[in-house]
């Protein structure tokens, strides 16, 4: 067999493999960049959190600890290879009793590991605000929490789209590594052909094709939705002319 | 005398053991347009700063109404929604509309139904000229309407009393003349202000007394 034909070979028997492949990696990346953005969110918060002058004793030692306790998660599951994680989370999850599947387990490993990433992306979005833009917000009376909320978050968060769209293209890469506890994603479907097959150059060279072809539509996309966002202003006339 | 709102008494405050503010006292009452006037960091926007928190003293008591504000567990978002600022660089929310950065802490802090908040922020949007540019985004608007807007939003909250931090140092001539108009506007309907502000003329024309701040001392 000449090497196209391999491929051939491999893509019709292979095919459907790869095809649920595809889906199992993109609903990992997706799932994992969306979930760990909101968690993120919530994170980068605690991890912002910092005493003030008229928090009580009990009120700022509690921020103490919330904040330090954000920052060891970030630096242990960014400091930690996300392959060393999904194996000791599954085995030490099946141990402690949760009957998880092994895409059930990789969907969460890929959340609190993005997660880590999200907060730190978030919260160098929220240190580019202003800070006249808090004090504004807090001089007209709103919390901590409605400030961040309501005025900081969005801004933040669209100062970080491309790191947040970036973030998501490595996850769809990065996923590959959730094979080790066997979650059939792209990476793990040309494992298995290969293994049958011994095909192993055209086994790979297909799924690269295909992570690559991943990767180049979605930073297109990701860069048309930043020329949306970076817009020129165009007045709302209609509106100004009714109101 | 009028009404006591604020009194300050013997506050200090230091950064990175600068010390800014060195043993202040003063009072404020109502209906007065207090000018605070003086070199270039010698501690004037300091001052305006500890009157809502967004710095807190060293030292000394804060009062507004004879209750001591600087103190633990004192509400201060409560305290600051009586307490409108208006700031040099303006900070008006960048990603929202005018008539957006006039509503928003009213509905999430007095919690007031958008369509009541809608009106207080066109009424007050309309006292400052800006009726006819409540849907503009920020980018959109010049310096001088910037000011005027972040008034507007100031003032949606019913403040008792307004703090000017410099309203018209980033601002050409022509535009510092729209924001003191407006400043103006306030002061004969009785507001009770307190205005750092470089602008001598302004500050003899419009205040009823002027506080001078001399290296962290004040001299009436």
């Amino acid at each position: 067999m000449s090497f196209f034909e391999r491929v051939g070979y491999l893509l019709g028997k292979y095919g459907d493999l790869f095809l649920r492949g595809v889906g199992v990696t993109l609903l990992l990346a997706i799932a994992g960049t969306g979930i760990g953005l909101i968690l993120g969110l919530g994170l980068a918060l605690l991890r912002n959190l910092a005493p003030t002058a008229q928090d009580s004793k009990f009120k700022g030692t509690l921020k103490v600890i919330a904040s330090s306790l954000a920052r060891i998660y970030i630096e242990v599951f960014r400091g930690t290879p996300m392959m060393v994680q999904a194996i000791i989370i599954y085995f030490g999850g099946k141990m402690i009793g949760i009957p998880w599947t092994y895409l059930a387990c990789g969907l969460f490993v890929i959340s609190i590991n993005t997660t880590a990433y999200m907060a730190e992306i978030i919260r160098s979005g929220i240190n580019g605000i202003d800070v006249g833009q808090s004090e504004a917000a807090r001089s007209l009376g709103m919390s901590h929490l409605q400030t961040m909320i309501f005025v900081i978050f969005p801004q933040a968060l669209k100062n970080a789209i491309p790191a947040i769209g970036n973030e998501f293209i490595v996850n769809i890469k990065d996923s590959s590594v959730l094979n080790v506890i066997t979650v059939s994603e792209l990476f793990m479907a040309a494992k298995i052909a290969s293994s049958a097959t011994y095909f192993y150059i055209e086994s790979y060279l297909i799924i690269a094709a295909v992570y690559l072809s991943l990767t180049l539509i979605f930073s297109q996309l990701l860069k048309m939705l930043e020329r949306k966002l970076n817009a020129p202003f165009v007045p709302k006339l209609r509106k100004v002319l009714n109101g | 005398m009028a009404e006591e709102i604020i009194r300050v008494e013997n506050i200090t405050k230091s950064f990175n053991g600068v010390e800014v503010l060195k043993d202040v006292s003063f009072s404020i009452y109502k209906g007065e347009v207090v000018a605070i006037i003086g070199a270039s960091g010698g501690g004037k926007s300091t001052l305006l700063r500890c009157l809502n928190l967004l710095e807190n003293p060293d030292s000394g008591h804060i009062s507004i109404h004879g209750i001591h504000i600087n103190d633990k567990n004192y509400d201060v978002n409560k305290l600051r929604t009586k307490i409108g600022m208006v700031f040099q660089s303006f900070n008006l929310f960048n990603h929202f509309n005018v008539l957006e950065n006039c509503i928003i802490a009213q509905m999430k802090v007095l919690k007031r139904k958008r369509k009541e908040a809608e009106e207080v922020a066109r009424l007050n949007l309309d006292k400052v000229g800006l009726g006819d540019r409540i849907y503009f985004k920020v980018p959109q608007l010049s310096g001088g309407q910037k000011q005027r807007a972040a008034i507007a939003r100031a003032l949606c909250m019913n403040p008792e009393i307004m703090l000017f931090d410099e309203p018209t140092s980033a601002l050409d001539p022509e535009m510092t003349k729209e924001v003191l108009n407006t400043i103006k506007l306030l002061a004969s309907e009785g507001m009770t202000m307190v205005i750092v502000t470089h602008e001598m003329e302004f500050a003899n024309l419009v205040a009823s007394r002027i506080i001078k701040v001399d290296a962290g001392h004040v001299k009436e």
